[in-house]
Order: structure tokens, then sequence, then C-alpha cells
């Protein structure tokens, strides 16, 4: 090839990848400014409000009747309480006052610096302050993959806001404590759930979130031994499993049940790792005896 | 509308009636089975070929339906079921048909406009060399793959079906199994949970035809024949209708010889599995459904009473229907129908029995003025098909003008682009109308009430109060 085929290959390339790298960085942009409630949210009564708890401005997602027990969605890695809008309507349609935080970092929380993200352990304490800031004396909570992780974590630290949990999804398996494995395991699970694909609020998350913070928060989730607060928790807890979930194998599931010192396990056949935006209202029925059960003392002080 | 995943058939009854409807409670017609613009042009120079070439393409495309026997074993049953159910648009319905295929029951849910899930789909598997006609191979070669499908899923009841009459040309390299769902995948589920609300109605469309079977185990049956133009008899005995057929395709053989049979069971195709009842009223009760079955024997008994509840319907709304548009087994236009103000008369084959029904409604009816038919193509001149001669004979019963939609005389049964041309043929059907209101689910209970008992359709409630 003579030198000046390639030198004019060289700029084709370069100018290629330029025009690539704007456009990416445009849609990036325009991910990131999306609003916080999109116009099906209005339409099925969904709210979102901020406050102010503790050092954070936390934003947060409710819908159903107001005087009704109290149930906190805890969203998973990176993600944010966008992803729980279907689920928060199919627990409010069986009479639940369903609040969605965002976790500091995520969604529209946003944190001063860009980069870091919380630990866990600073996670929990976060949800604790938005708790009280909320007046929210006790609840029941759900949480999806990462956000059992706090869960369980708000469980030990802070037991007496804590009525009864739902983990759906626990993480992080402890057989597959790599990003490699984790990462594989939820683009194979993406795969099973393209027909109801939680991917176009993914990117948008992430967008916010912004890629140095979703990649320390991984490094967090992978890092976390979450198998050593399980016998702590005293809270009755539900382990929700699908049987279709690639990323939380059902053994791994079943042990963690059998960690729990007041855990019960159920297997929902045919769910997928993202069960609360893929099947909301199964989900919902699913959890329905358990969040129902006697002394349910989830209620907004007044 | 999305392409189908790996495992479900486009061109059989349950993938193209879900689509048909689908496209109806869109406001859409239902323009192309293959839901592919290539293969629909493919279809066209297909057409153009000679007969033995057609047939031979036309089972080599076919392969690209089918899967492996190796992929059986990782069959996603909820991902078919998620497809299914993802064609119908979310939004509250008054109620929603489940169960058996059939063409007539479409026609009733657009008019209803509610959807309709079915129990049972087509999951074709590759099968290089096999000879359609020796029934006790197929028997013995498809146990792998059934071991395969049941370890799959533990919801399913797999029926190996083999009918050399009907489907030669797919079965030369493929193999089919029909899975019933014997409990409701968690697709359906969350569907029904989402789109029904509190007091709807839940239709069971239950079709009791039966087959011998030969049984393989608790979940899994051998099939050999089909519902359609010959009879039982003629498939495990045979007759001089067989053996013409055999000897017309060069076959050294005058008759079939299948497994012994060792029971009836549901038809593979259109016959009812009732284990999925019980997971319909456990989830009709929690959520206060009313559950009514709608069940009849032969697939065609619903076809003169829709039709008859669409001549009622449109005369309770001072509509004058002056077409009827015959469909045959997946070549049915719910919206266009309606669009037309059309009454529709769905016919399960292009079989003598089908033509029989066909002539005595036309010689019978009050009848509108106008007739268009449409014929389905599976390219093989089988037992009990009817001719074009026969097809035009029953239309020379029509009060008025009878045409054929999308099909060419020259090339039936082997008319391959009938598939393409008959949503072309529709569409150029005038005159217009706009949208009715729904049919109201009181009034769709009371008339098959009173035009279905003389075809044997009874409606039984399951759970929730009487209709």
């Amino acid at each position: 090839m003579k030198r000046s085929s390639r030198n004019n290959l060289t700029w084709i390339l370069a100018g290629s990848a330029s025009l690539c790298a704007v456009a990416g960085y445009r849609i990036y942009r325009r991910l990131a400014r999306m609003p916080a409630l999109s116009e099906v949210s209005l339409q099925l009564g969904i709210k979102g409000e901020y406050i102010q708890a503790g050092p954070w401005r936390m934003f947060f997602r409710s819908v159903g009747d107001v005087d009704g027990p109290v149930v906190v969605l805890v969203h998973g890695l990176v993600i944010s309480s966008r992803y729980m809008e279907p689920l928060a309507q199919a627990l409010a349609a069986n009479g639940y006052r369903v609040l969605a935080p965002d976790l500091p970092g995520y969604g529209e929380s946003v944190m001063g610096s860009s980069r870091n993200s919380l630990s866990i352990q600073s996670l929990s304490d976060a949800l604790f302050l938005w708790l009280t800031a909320m007046n929210v004396g006790k609840a029941s909570f759900i949480g999806n993959s990462f956000g059992c992780q706090v869960l369980t974590m708000l469980a030990v630290r802070h037991p007496a806001v804590v009525d009864r949990l739902v983990l759906q999804g626990l993480t992080v398996d402890p057989e597959a404590r790599n990003l490699f494995t984790q990462i594989s395991r939820a683009f194979l699970n993406g795969r099973r759930e393209r027909q109801r694909s939680s991917a176009d609020i993914g990117r948008v998350d992430y967008a916010k979130a912004g890629p140095w913070r979703a990649l320390t928060s991984m490094y967090r989730l992978i890092r976390d031994r979450v198998e050593t607060r399980l016998p702590l928790i005293q809270a009755p807890c539900l382990i929700l499993q699908g049987n279709r979930d690639l990323v939380v194998p059902t053994p791994w599931a079943q042990r963690a049940c059998d960690l729990l010192p007041n855990g019960q396990f159920r297997l929902l056949e045919g769910a997928t790792h993202t069960m609360n935006y893929v099947y909301p209202f199964s989900f919902a029925q699913a959890v329905a005896d358990f969040l129902d059960g006697d002394n349910h003392s989830g209620r907004i002080d007044k | 509308m999305s392409r189908p995943p790996r495992g479900i058939a486009r061109f059989d009854s349950a993938a193209a009636m879900v689509q048909a409807l689908a496209a109806a409670l869109h406001d859409k017609a239902f323009t192309s089975p293959s839901q592919s613009a290539v293969m629909d042009k493919l279809m066209l120079v297909l057409n153009a070929l000679p007969s033995k070439s057609r047939e031979l393409i036309y089972a080599f495309g076919g392969m690209a339906e089918g899967i492996g026997e190796g992929q059986a074993r990782r069959l996603d049953i909820e991902a078919i079921s998620e497809w299914v159910a993802g064609q119908y648009p979310d939004r509250h319905y008054p109620a929603a048909f489940i169960g058996s295929s059939n063409g007539a029951m479409i026609h009733l849910a657009a008019a209803m406009k509610v959807p309709w899930l079915p129990q049972t789909f087509l999951c074709p598997v590759r099968a290089l060399g096999n000879d359609p006609d020796d029934a006790q191979r197929a028997f013995q070669e498809g146990l792998g793959t059934v071991a395969n499908l049941l370890e799959a899923d533990a919801r399913i009841a797999v029926h190996h079906m083999h009918d050399p009459n009907q489907d030669r040309l797919m079965l030369q390299q493929m193999t089919y199994f029909r899975l019933k769902l014997q409990r409701l995948p968690l697709a359906y589920r969350e569907f029904l949970l989402r789109n029904l609300p509190r007091g709807g109605t839940l239709y069971v469309n239950r079709c009791n035809r039966q087959w011998p079977v030969t049984r393989t185990g608790e979940r899994s049956i051998f099939q050999f024949g089909a519902t359609g133009g010959a009879t039982e008899a003629e498939y495990f005995h045979g007759s001089p209708r067989v053996a013409e057929y055999l000897r017309r395709y060069n076959i050294p053989r005058t008759h079939w010889e299948p497994p012994k049979t060792t029971e009836l069971s549901p038809e593979a195709e259109w016959g009812f599995d009732p284990a999925l009842l019980q997971d319909l009223k456990e989830l009709a009760e929690q959520h206060q459904w009313r559950v009514i079955e709608i069940s009849y024997v032969e697939p065609e008994a619903l076809s003169v009473p829709t039709a008859e509840i669409y001549r009622q319907w449109y005369g309770d709304q001072e509509v004058r229907a002056e077409r009827l548009l015959v469909g045959s087994f997946l070549l049915c236009d719910p919206h266009t129908t309606l669009s037309l103000r059309a009454i529709p008369l769905w016919l399960l084959f292009g079989v003598e029995p089908s033509a029989d029904l066909l002539e005595r409604f036309l010689a019978q009816a009050a009848g509108p003025e106008e007739v268009d038919l449409m014929l389905f193509s599976h390219g093989t001149e089988g037992v009990g098909l009817a001719t074009m001669q026969r097809w035009r004979q029953a239309l020379s019963r029509a009060k008025g003008q009878a045409r054929l939609i999308g099909v060419d005389p020259q090339r039936y049964p082997r008319d391959f682009a009938t598939f393409t041309r008959f949503a072309k043929d529709l569409q150029r059907l005038k005159p217009r109308f706009d949208p009715l209101p729904p049919m109201k689910l009181e009034f769709f209970e009371q008339a098959l009430q009173r035009h279905g008992e003389a075809w044997g359709i009874k409606l039984q409630t399951l759970s929730g109060y009487e209709p």
C-alpha cells in the first residue's frame, strides 16, 4: 500500500473514531439528563420527591394508599428505583404504601463526587437516615440483587426499623466471587429477559451514576461477604428465588436461607434475576402471604 | 410484531392465530405468517418454479423453523410464552381466552377485543433422512428428543406427532412435537395478572377431540396421524384411498404400520389437556375471575356458530353483512373481517370435510351475497384433500359472487405464495367500515349457547357465578 493511501486510511479511521466518541458522549449526556419520572410513571400515579436525609439529598418514588402498611423497595447495583416502578404499582394495588428511594450516588440522588461510591455499610446508614427523615419507624423491605446486600446490612446495624425482609436475587454467590463471572451471568440473564428487558432503564441509571462509580460499586458488590451477616438477622426474612435466575443460582439462595435464623424460602418457577421488573405482579403475589402476616407494624409515624 | 424465539414454528396454528388476533387487537391486518419480508418475497419466487422444485425448497425452507435434537433439552418455554403474551397490547381486558387453538374462536375474541393464550404449540426438530411412511422408525427415533423436551421443562406434555398424509414434505427432514402446557407458565400468569382485573372472565377454550395414541411416558405420547382428510381407521388400517395415495407418491406400501396404540388422548394439535385447569382455577379464585369453559369435540364445531353469532351481532347493530370471508387453517384475518363487516367462517384445512361444511353452510344459510375463500397449501395431495374442482363446486352454492382469495388454482396445494398473496388480495376488498364497539361478554355467552347447542358446544362455569 502506498504511503499516501495509508495516511488517508489513518485519517478516515481517526475521524470515524472521533465521530463515534462525540455521538457516544451525546447519547450519554442525553441519558444522564433523562427526567426522573416518565409519562408512564405519572399515569400510574407514581410521585417523585426529594428529602434531606442527614448529609444526603435523597430522591424517592411513592405510590399507594398513604395509610397502608409501608413497604420499602431497595434497588440493585448502579440502577435506581426507576426499575422498581412495576413492582411498586403491583404492591400498591394490594393496599400497600410503597416507597422506593434512590440510594446516594444512584439515579436522582446525586453525590458530590462523580467517582466515589459509598460502602454497603454507608448505604445502609443512608437508608436509615432516609427512613428517619421520612418518619418511618418500622417497615417491610424488599431488595433486589445488590439491594439485598444493603438490606442485610440495615437489618444488622439498625434492626429496630426492620419489620420483615424480602431478599430476591441475593448477591453475591460466594462460589462466583469474581467480576467476570458476575458480568457474564448478568449478560446471559439479560438474554433471558430480553422480551421485557430493563436494559433501557439500566442505560439511563448507568449514565446518571457514571462509569467510575459503576466500577467501584461492582468492586464493593464482589468484596462484600453477605453470608457472614445472614446469621445475625433476627427479623423474619423471605428468600424469593427465580429458578431461571442465572445471576444467583438456586443452591446458593437455599444455602442463604439456611443461614438465616428466621428464614423462609420460596421458589418462583420461571422467574429470572430482575423479577421485580419482568414479573412484578407475580412477585407481589408471591410475597403477599409473607407481607400480610400477623403483627405488620410498618407505618409512617404521624 | 417480533419474530418468535427458537422452538416455536411460525407456520402453525398457535403462532399464526396468536399473531392474527394480536394484529386485530392492535387495529391492524394480519399480513404475514412468516413475519419476514424476505421470506414473503421468496414465496413469490418459489411459486414460479416447477412443482418438484417447489416441494423441495418448501421442505428445506421449513427446516429453518426447526431446532436441533440437543437444543431441545434447552428449550425455553418461558421465552416462548413471553413472546406469545408479548404480542398483545397491555391494557385491561374484560376477558381472556386460554386453551385450544381455533380459527373461529379468534374471530370471537377479536370481536370482543380480548386476547387468547394458546395451550399448545408446535416445536419442529430437525431430523434429516426421515422416512415419513415408516411410523415405527419415527416412533423409535423420536424417543431421544422426547426425553430432551421432557427434561427441558416439567410443566409440559410432549406429543410426538407423525402424519405422513398431511405433513409428508416436512417430515422428510423434521420431526413434529406438539408441546402442551400442563401448568401455567409465569409469562402467562403475569400477563393475566397485569391485564385481567378482578371480576374479569377467563374463557377456557376446550376442544375435546381425541386420537388413539401410544403412551411413551407419564408426560409423553406418540400420535400417528391427525385430524384432517383421512379417518382414524384409514391411518391405522389403511383403505383404498390410502393405497392410492401411497402409489401416487411411489411408496412401496399399501398401508402404514404404526406402533400399537395404548389409549385415547387429547389430539396433539387441537385437543385440550385438562391438566392446565388446576392452575387456572387456583389463580382465578385468588383474583375473583369467572372461569367459563367452552367445550366441544370437533375443531370445526365452533365455525358455524361463530358465523351465526357474527350475523346476530351485526344485525343487532343494524349492520347489513353482505360478505362471507372463509378462512382456512392459519389463513384468517379477524381485523379485515371486521373492517369489511364480513361474516367469518373458519375451515380446518383444505380437506373434504371442510369443503362439505362450507357447501352445507352456503346451501342452508340465508346467506351473504358474496363469498371470499382462502385456502391453505401444505404441498401434499393427501388422502381427503379437496380438489380445486370440489372447492368450486362448494362455492357454486353461494347466493352471489364467489372468489378465491390469494389462491393460484393451478398450483394448489403447492401454492406457497398464498401465504403472502392472501393478505394482498384481502387488502383490495372494499368497502371498509369504522370499528364497531366490542361485542359484550353477556351477548357472546348467550349467543354461543343459542347457536352452539346444535353443534354440541357446552358452556360450563368452573369458577364464579353462572353465565
